[in-house]
């Protein structure tokens, strides 16, 4: 029997979006005209283009080429549309429709996708109670025993499937688990002890922090001892998966959650 | 000798004419504020005030003298020598401290304190909370040492079981020697209703 996920849906969120933009560009495409519309979203696609390729340089993660090629796609095949006179349009919808389909393929596989709520709905699976108790210091979840190299080589899987994003101090190594990839890339934040993060530091041990924004996503308030010793947990077993070769393991894991937005 | 005694009498040899005016003590058989005061160009409240003070510590002794005009004291010296002795280690509260120790505390729900990391992040900084209410409400900050920093960052949580005081200094891998400061921040948490004890 499937559980109920204890993370509240953010489908109405992407709903939201999706109208907004849908309402913005027919908007802008009504009133502007042709020209300007296409001028609009030849610079969104350009846009779209750069950011997922600095996605890709900062996870080393070859999912996010796909994106880029398909904008770069889109921003020719609008510029050659504006041309008068110039239109390649069967080549431009076969270009379409073959680069569509691989990056349809690589969002339902979810290559690409950052594992925000994946890491949170994990983490509240475990804990039964639901006596709150949140408290803003991070909690001390334990120790693993790893080496520098190990630890390294895990921080870079994490990165590249979308786990966390990690951050090295000089004696320890913080995973972030931020709801995007895209806004740290953008916006560089100072202090990621603002955020929900696990460490694993120099001598082995393993510390949590869990913010109130995120343990206010979960839809009871769970026993919140609890749930920071689960998401140490969580990450020990991931580590002990990586150590062992079995990275497929955690992947799998992550996909076992279905319908998770 | 108590310690608001020997502070009072610090705060009587701390004044600038003091020296001065233990001159003439010595000197003189006896002498009122009157002489002293014009003696030392000092106001005679000033002059009254510290001999006076020098009485409550037994270093003068007072004496009602009637003349022509209405009575008036004079004062002469009681002793050639002034020693302090202060023992600090009795300033420790040893009893309270062993009861402390055994005491099983957690972090108190919704204390709405907020404990700041270190940079390290394995250690609390300071502690950030508020005392009053309505007007009153006042932030204060509690900047810890780094042993009250480590035991902190090991205080169980609000909805974890309570834990004895020694054995969060246990598992905090806390010196012996840090003990005691330990246990003044845990003080200080209680009181302020920051802690809860089983």
């Amino acid at each position: 029997m499937e559980n109920t996920n204890k993370l509240k849906s953010s489908v109405w969120i992407i709903v939201l979006a999706a109208s907004v933009a849908l309402i913005l560009t027919i908007g802008i495409r009504l009133i502007l005209g042709r020209e300007a519309f296409y001028i609009m979203v030849s610079i969104l696609t350009v846009a779209a283009a750069l950011i997922h390729f600095l996605a890709f340089i900062k996870t080393k993660n070859p999912s996010f080429l796909i994106p880029v090629i398909f904008y770069g796609f889109i921003f020719v095949g609008l510029q050659l549309f504006m041309i008068p006179q110039r239109q390649e349009t069967l080549a431009f919808v076969i270009g379409m429709i073959i680069l569509g389909g691989v990056l349809i393929y690589i969002l339902i596989t979810r290559r690409m996708k950052w594992r925000y709520r994946e890491v949170l709905e994990l983490a509240a699976r475990p804990v039964s109670g639901s006596a709150n108790g949140f408290t803003p210091r991070p909690y001390p979840a334990g120790e693993a025993s790893y080496t520098k190299e190990e630890l390294k080589a895990f921080t870079k899987f994490i990165l590249k499937h979308g786990i966390a994003l990690p951050h090295s101090d000089t004696d320890r190594t913080v995973l972030v688990i931020n709801p995007s990839l895209f806004r740290p890339l953008l916006f560089k934040k100072k202090d990621p002890q603002r955020d929900t993060y696990v460490t694993f530091d120099a001598d082995g041990r393993i510390s949590v922090n869990i913010t109130e924004k995120d343990y206010k996503k979960y839809r009871e308030e769970l026993t919140f001892d609890q749930l920071c010793q689960s998401l140490g947990n969580l990450f020990k077993d991931f580590l002990t998966l990586h150590q062992q070769g079995q990275e497929k393991k955690i992947i799998e894991r992550m996909n076992t959650l279905k319908f998770i937005l | 000798m108590d310690f608001q005694k020997i502070s009072r009498l610090g705060a009587i040899l701390s004044k600038d004419y003091a020296g001065n005016f233990f001159r003439l003590l010595v000197t003189y058989q006896d002498i009122s504020a009157s002489e002293a005061a014009s003696r030392l160009n000092l106001h005679i409240k000033t002059a009254q005030d510290f001999l006076d003070g020098c009485e409550e510590q037994n270093i003068v002794v007072k004496t009602e003298v009637f003349e022509k005009k209405r009575p008036y004291y004079r004062y002469k010296l009681l002793k050639s020598e002034l020693e302090i002795r202060i023992d600090l280690t009795a300033f420790a509260e040893k009893d309270a401290f062993e009861n402390k120790l055994m005491w099983k505390i957690r972090e108190k729900k919704n204390s709405g304190a907020l404990f700041k990391t270190a940079s390290a992040g394995n250690r609390i900084a300071s502690v950030h909370y508020f005392t009053g209410k309505g007007r009153e409400r006042k932030e204060r900050i509690l900047n810890v040492t780094k042993s009250q920093g480590i035991f902190l960052y090991h205080l169980p949580f609000p909805t974890e079981p309570h834990r004895e005081v020694q054995e969060i200094i246990k598992k905090a891998q806390i010196g012996a020697l840090y003990v005691p400061e330990v246990v003044d921040v845990i003080s200080v948490l209680h009181r302020n209703q920051l802690i809860e004890k089983a």
